[in-house]
């Protein structure tokens, strides 16, 4: 454990740009100038990942699974002996820590910079880049409290900060009425996550409490879990004690799963996700490092919770590929280019959770990033795309090769990347999350969740390149008006783009899973894996022999293949195929294009009902009844009641009254205190 | 030596005067001077006790019971001052000075 204080200013960089320029719009109602306002916005950020770098080399020099703390002050404490219990605002940094600082700054500053650029800033009441930036950093900052957060208490305070500023990003065009619903409806569901995530910070700490080690911090935590592991709860009695006693590292594990869910827009949470309507860089930075990224942090960070939980590890498994899958086959007819992505993301981020709950937190890691530059840059561009075509609808834009070519050609090497095509990062992620499903068979005894990660990788593909093609291609099918003035966006928004599709393609090579370092004959090659090794629980599975990897990796590159053929014989060769398949099976269209009617089953399950027992019970029956005409009209009535009828003749007027009055209570106390005084 | 209690029994008698006097006289004059009756009750009671208690335990004197006729003295100048001014005031703007004509601070 190393002491160090520069751990402190990147979280303190962008949360102080975020205060000035929120005091800026909110208080003294003056924005910055918008060629400022980049440098105010992103050299925080900058500066937070140079720190991010620098703290990254100490680790290093400090050898691997080494930590930095720094411990600002102590923020709560009390008790005394054995039950002392103190949680201090101080931050902590590893080397999962490590790449995710560096990840979030890096991702950070350049969507902030690309946003700059194509941010629309009109006169409606809800633009104004400097709010977007003010909260963006909000969301950055909170996110990297969340990651540095050397306690539970301090991750929480990052966690709930991020569910609120995401959705507050996700809903910035609030007088869009749907993406201000979806918006309310994500903290809603993010609520739910905090308080299931608060349940089990107090399950932790109550229980390491019970066997002498008061504590929250992570290292406390990973220190003593194995004392607690052999816990078990016993069963509430509302629940009639099912099925007993319920072991305590299961019940942990699942709380953390589902509120990693509520972030990461897994099964049954995701249900906000397509209707969100933000910005794209909002959902550029939502669905790649802060909100997705800290929901797949958290189960990475809390591994061992997980490796002691083999239920909960399925559990996340099948939920994983269960997400994956029914995301990507919504994602397959979308229409609206973002909500399109959006379910991409969805897909891919269940990918990942379908290698953690193999087993491969470092895997789960690899697909996150991988995914995350990918995604980021395809949203921005699909940010440029829906602008200049005035549409987000892809079959109402086409005929867009030409005028945005570049656009066109980054749009394709970041699907291609994030689909999969070798040797791109994408194909090395999903590449070796099919191999870890694939040594995890042995536990479940059955080939399914292996089939469903290879469809995934197929649809995926599918997907992306119906998008482009169907987008970019064919005949102009937009409003005449956008035709004339539809153009690449300049400086600095493109070459953003472009060192962000750069790295996204080639972050597999910088990388490559020790399998291709072997076949490239690089010793070693596997630097990410091998440098969050140390904070992650290892997988209890043998190597896969080499026979295995190689048809792995061929099914993969089919797969891959086929989803892309597809998409073009399907949207390019024969166009008619597609409407026809369409009208062949309807009820299967339906299904995928409206997410499988998971917001209908929320509607039924619980906002109808909310809304009858508001209605009808709270409002009707208690506000309306004992509320309002009991305590309020009642209570007011009485009062008046009494006043008007009997209070008011003591006031006579005649002095000589009030004296006789005062006489009687002045004789009344004279006789109080002689005879009980 | 005049008794405590012949001390006693007067400023009862007085106090007891005066309360009656505030209570049943309608001229607010009359009522003012019963109020100077119970104030002048209460000082005698002051100074006859302070002749009882007039030795402290060690032998210091005493003189807390005056000083309170002293304040309360000045107390009843400042309230006749006032009252007098009501009663001046009143007797411009009224031509009366019964009190049962003054109660229009009524409900």
């Amino acid at each position: 454990m190393v002491e160090v204080e520069i751990l402190r200013w990147i979280v303190a960089l962008p949360l102080a740009s975020a205060g000035l320029l929120g005091f800026g719009v909110a208080v003294l109602r003056r924005e910055v100038a918008p060629r400022s306002l980049v440098w105010w916005s992103t050299l925080p950020l900058v500066g937070g990942f140079a720190l991010s770098w620098y703290a990254f080399a100490k680790l290093v020099q400090h050898g691997g699974d080494a930590l930095l703390v720094d411990n600002l002050y102590s923020w709560v404490g009390g008790g005394v002996g054995a039950a002392a219990f103190s949680a201090d605002l101080a931050l902590q940094l590893d080397s999962l820590t490590a790449v995710m600082c560096i990840a979030i700054t890096a991702v950070g500053a350049l969507v902030l910079v690309h946003a700059s650029a194509t941010l629309p800033d009109d006169d409606r009441p809800d633009s104004g880049s400097q709010r977007f930036f003010c909260l963006a950093n909000l969301a950055l900052a909170s996110a990297l409290l969340a990651v540095l957060a050397d306690n539970l208490l301090v991750f929480f305070l990052g966690w709930v900060c991020l569910g609120l500023f995401g959705s507050v990003l996700m809903g910035f065009w609030y007088s869009d009425e749907t993406s201000a619903d979806a918006s309310s409806a994500g903290f809603i569901a993010d609520r739910f996550g905090d308080w299931v995530l608060l349940i089990v910070i107090l399950l932790v700490f109550t229980s390491l409490s019970g066997v002498g080690a008061p504590t929250v911090t992570f290292r406390g935590i990973q220190a003593h879990f194995p004392e607690i592991a052999g816990l078990a709860l016993e069963a509430p009695v509302w629940l009639g004690g099912l099925g007993g006693a319920w072991p305590l590292p299961s019940l942990l594990a699942l709380g953390v799963l589902v509120a990693a869910c509520t972030r990461a827009g897994q099964l049954p949470f995701q249900v906000w996700w397509p209707q969100a309507g933000g910005p794209a860089p909002a959902a550029a930075l939502v669905q790649s490092v802060t909100s997705v990224g800290v929901g797949i942090y958290l189960v990475c960070r809390l591994s061992y919770v997980f490796a002691l939980a083999p239920e909960a590890a399925t559990a996340m498994a099948w939920l994983g590929a269960a997400t994956a899958l029914l995301a990507a086959g919504a994602a397959a007819v979308q229409r609206d280019l973002l909500r399109l992505l959006t379910y991409s993301t969805m897909s891919q981020l269940g990918l990942a959770l379908l290698a953690a709950g193999c087993g491969a937190y470092g895997v789960a890691l690899f697909q996150l990033l991988a995914h995350a530059f990918a995604k980021v840059a395809l949203l921005l561009a699909a940010g440029t795309l829906v602008q200049q075509a005035g549409e987000r609808d892809i079959w109402r834009m086409g005929g867009l090769r030409a005028p945005l070519w570049r656009t066109h050609a980054w749009m394709w090497v970041a699907a291609l990347t994030l689909a999969g095509l070798p040797p791109l990062a994408g194909f090395f992620a999903q590449g070796e999350v099919l191999v870890s499903v694939a040594r995890a068979d042995a536990v479940f005894e059955h080939r399914t969740l292996f089939w469903i990660g290879l469809g995934v990788v197929a649809l995926t593909a599918f997907t992306l390149a119906r998008a482009l093609f169907v987008a970019f291609g064919g005949d102009a099918r937009a409003t005449p008006s956008f035709r004339a003035t539809v153009a690449d966006p300049g400086r600095p928004a493109m070459p953003v783009l472009g060192v962000l599709t750069v790295f996204a393609a080639i972050a597999g090579l910088l990388t490559p899973p020790q399998f291709w370092g072997d076949v490239l004959g690089v010793a070693g090659s596997d630097s990410l894996g091998n440098f969050v090794a140390p904070v992650l629980a290892a997988a209890p599975f043998e190597a896969t022999d080499s026979g295995a990897r190689w048809r792995t990796a061929g099914l993969q590159v089919l797969a891959f293949g086929l989803g892309l053929a597809a998409a073009w014989g399907l949207y390019v060769a024969r166009p008619v195929l597609a409407d026809r398949l369409a009208m062949r099976l309807p009820a299967l269209h339906r299904l995928l294009e409206r997410g499988f009617y998971v917001d209908a089953l929320w509607r039924w399950l619980v906002v109808r009902p909310v809304r009858f027992v508001s209605d009808r019970v709270l409002y009707r029956g208690l506000d309306r009844n004992v509320i309002d005409a009991g305590a309020v009209t009642g209570g007011a009535n009485l009062l008046r009641g009494v006043a008007s009828h009997l209070l008011k003749y003591s006031q006579s007027g005649l002095t000589q009254g009030y004296l006789l009055t005062m006489l009687v209570g002045a004789l009344a106390i004279a006789l109080y205190l002689a005879r009980w005084g | 030596m005049v008794p405590m209690e012949h001390v006693i029994g007067l400023s009862g008698l007085l106090f007891a005067i005066g309360v009656v006097g505030a209570l049943v006289r309608r001229s607010l004059i009359a009522v003012l001077l019963s109020l100077e009756l119970m104030l002048a009750a209460a000082n005698l009671a002051f100074v006859g006790f302070n002749r009882v208690w007039a030795q402290a335990p060690d032998g210091a004197a005493r003189l807390d019971g005056q000083v309170f006729a002293l304040l309360v003295l000045a107390v009843g100048v400042a309230q006749l001052v006032v009252g007098l001014g009501i009663v001046l005031s009143l007797l411009r703007n009224r031509d009366s000075l019964d009190i049962e004509d003054v109660s229009v601070l009524r409900w």
